[in-house]
């Protein structure tokens, strides 16, 4: 069985470049989501680009649909009912479950890396999956939600890597997720993954004095700030691999 | 709102120091201003030493005073249950979708943003939102709510009449996906919510034209990192303000050339190229744009102190 490795952070953090890094540490396995990017920075990287699984959110009400209606036309029909577009809106998040869904299956047999979405909208899903069980008692989306579920339950089976830049606002909130993820799902484990982390010039000469304070002050404050906080990995500054 | 208050409302990206502007901005304006955050994260709160709160809470800092509250969901559904009572089934519902659906607490968010809004007597309103990533959400739903109000919203609480076949059609398959029952209670809730439908109808309407009025600005934080895709993602949004503002916080542009191939110089001199990029991408999507910015300065303490030398910046 595989592993789903969902990588989260907020915007701008190094998600695409932490999920490339982890995917070649786990020989290599696929990556959905941000194709483009990926692509761009495995080039950058000087790192082979893993086989990518690119989600169109689009389909995904479609692709429920045909799992319910069996007949593709009335699936198009109905995926493109702005009603039922409202209607989901205001009763499950269907399209994060959908999501959710997909990528556990595309991890049944293999190792997958997801370049997921920012911290918030992936709390979002999460809770979605909750809301789902505690609101609906029986029909295909209240199924997909105990699949997932189960899914999350189990050791080793999902993994959360919550992608932070030593800032106090980030750190505050990794924590935060980790707690609230460790709330909805104990066993899920949540790793804390710190990037650019900066280290103090050797030689303050060579370097003009109005950075002095920024080159000298902020390697400082990171370290303290790595000392309040446990981390599954620390990345460096330029560092590729 | 009175006819001579000012909005200005406060984007950007996770970690960008958007709660410190925010903050900066409310201090800057007129004495008695309101900073009314819709972030769901305390973050604003805590710099300021306040616990998070939807009551307003008045804020010091040296001769400056103003209040700051944040939109609550659950005081909205107060609000709505005195006028029109829900039961226990409909008010579990409500609880429910806030805890779970993002685009719902957008939604209520912005009817709270809307009424606040019109209410507030302040001569300046700062309206602090949530990361960009989760905002775009927001800008959409501020798009979607009159639409969703107006036209769905009317067709589903007429379950019990004149439904037409489009929507029992719709209705059937929504039921494959919840159960029967769910959608009982799906439609139930929308019913309670249709008692209240001129309420957000006005909201809506009221927001729309709050959020593009000629009162109103709207300003993006971003830094030299930021990447050039907040640009465009905002461009449907951005390009319907009146007024709007970018601030390049953290600029490095105008520290001195450094050279070396020291790691330090490499950053200091990629955040150069970057920044350069970035003002060049705004200002060929939002040729009218303002643009400002910020020098980097050593931040982290979040003390008092280091708030006070933002502010003055």
């Amino acid at each position: 069985m595989g592993s789903l490795h969902l990588v989260t952070g907020k915007g701008g953090v190094g998600k695409t470049r932490f999920s490339l890094l982890l995917s070649s540490q786990l020989g290599g396995c696929p990556i959905a989501e941000k194709a483009d990017q990926i692509r761009n920075e495995a080039q950058k990287m000087n790192l082979p680009c893993p086989e990518i699984f690119k989600i169109e959110s689009k389909d995904l009400l479609e692709d429920f649909l045909i799992s319910v209606l069996k007949v593709k036309k009335i699936a198009q029909f109905a995926s493109q009912s702005k009603l039922l577009q409202n209607l989901v809106q205001v009763a499950p998040n269907l399209d994060e479950i959908a999501l959710f869904k997909k990528w556990i299956s595309l991890s049944a047999n293999q190792d997958l890396v997801v370049d997921a979405p920012s911290t918030g909208n992936l709390l979002g899903i999460f809770d979605a999956i909750k809301t789902a069980e505690k609101m609906f008692e029986g029909g295909l989306l209240r199924q997909a939600a105990d699949d997932i579920d189960q899914a999350l339950n189990l050791p080793n089976r999902v993994f959360v890597y919550a992608v932070s830049l030593p800032e106090n606002s980030a750190l505050e909130e990794m924590t935060q997720i980790k707690q609230h993820l460790h709330q909805l799902y104990p066993n899920l484990e949540c790793r804390l993954v710190l990037n650019r982390l900066h280290e103090c010039p050797e030689d303050l000469s060579s370097i003009p004095e109005a950075y002095h304070d920024i080159a000298t002050k902020r390697p400082e404050l990171e370290k303290k700030r790595i000392e309040a906080f446990s981390f599954w990995r620390v990345i460096q500054e330029g560092e590729t691999k | 709102m009175t006819e001579s208050s000012r909005i200005c409302f406060v984007w950007g990206p996770g970690g960008v120091g958007k709660s410190h502007l925010a903050i900066r901005q409310t201090y800057l304006a007129p004495a008695e201003s309101l900073l009314l955050t819709l972030d769901p994260s305390p973050r604003v709160f805590n710099l300021l030493g306040k616990e998070r709160s939807s009551e307003a809470q008045n804020v010091k800092i040296e001769d400056q005073n103003f209040s700051i509250k944040s939109t609550d969901a659950n005081r909205l559904f107060d609000k709505l249950n005195k006028i029109s009572p829900a039961n226990e089934q409909v008010a579990r519902y409500f609880k429910q979708l806030v805890n779970g659906l993002q685009e719902f607490r957008n939604y209520l968010a912005l009817i709270e943003l809307a009424e606040e809004l019109q209410e507030a007597k302040n001569p300046f309103i700062v309206v602090d939102t949530p990361p960009f990533h989760e905002a775009v959400g927001l800008h959409r739903s501020i798009f979607t709510l009159k639409d969703f109000f107006e036209k769905s919203l009317v067709q589903l609480a007429f379950k019990s009449g004149i439904l037409n076949l489009g929507v029992k059609k719709v209705i059937d398959i929504t039921k494959s996906f919840l159960g029967k029952t769910a959608v009982e209670q799906a439609l139930n809730f929308l019913e309670w919510l249709h008692s209240h439908l001129e309420r957000f109808q006005t909201a809506a309407r009221t927001l729309e034209s709050l959020t593009f009025g000629d009162q109103t600005e709207h300003l993006m934080v971003l830094t030299p990192e930021s990447s050039l895709n907040y640009i465009t993602q905002g461009k449907s949004f951005f390009e319907k303000s009146k007024k709007l503002r970018f601030l390049i916080n953290r600029s490095v542009l105008s520290l001195p050339a450094i050279s070396g191939n020291s790691s330090f110089a490499r950053e200091m001199n990629q955040l150069k190229e970057s920044e350069t990029k970035l003002i060049s991408k705004i200002q060929e999507v939002f040729p009218k744009a303002i643009i400002e910015s910020i020098p980097l300065m050593v931040m982290g303490e979040d003390s008092q102190e280091e708030l006070l030398k933002f502010i003055h910046s």
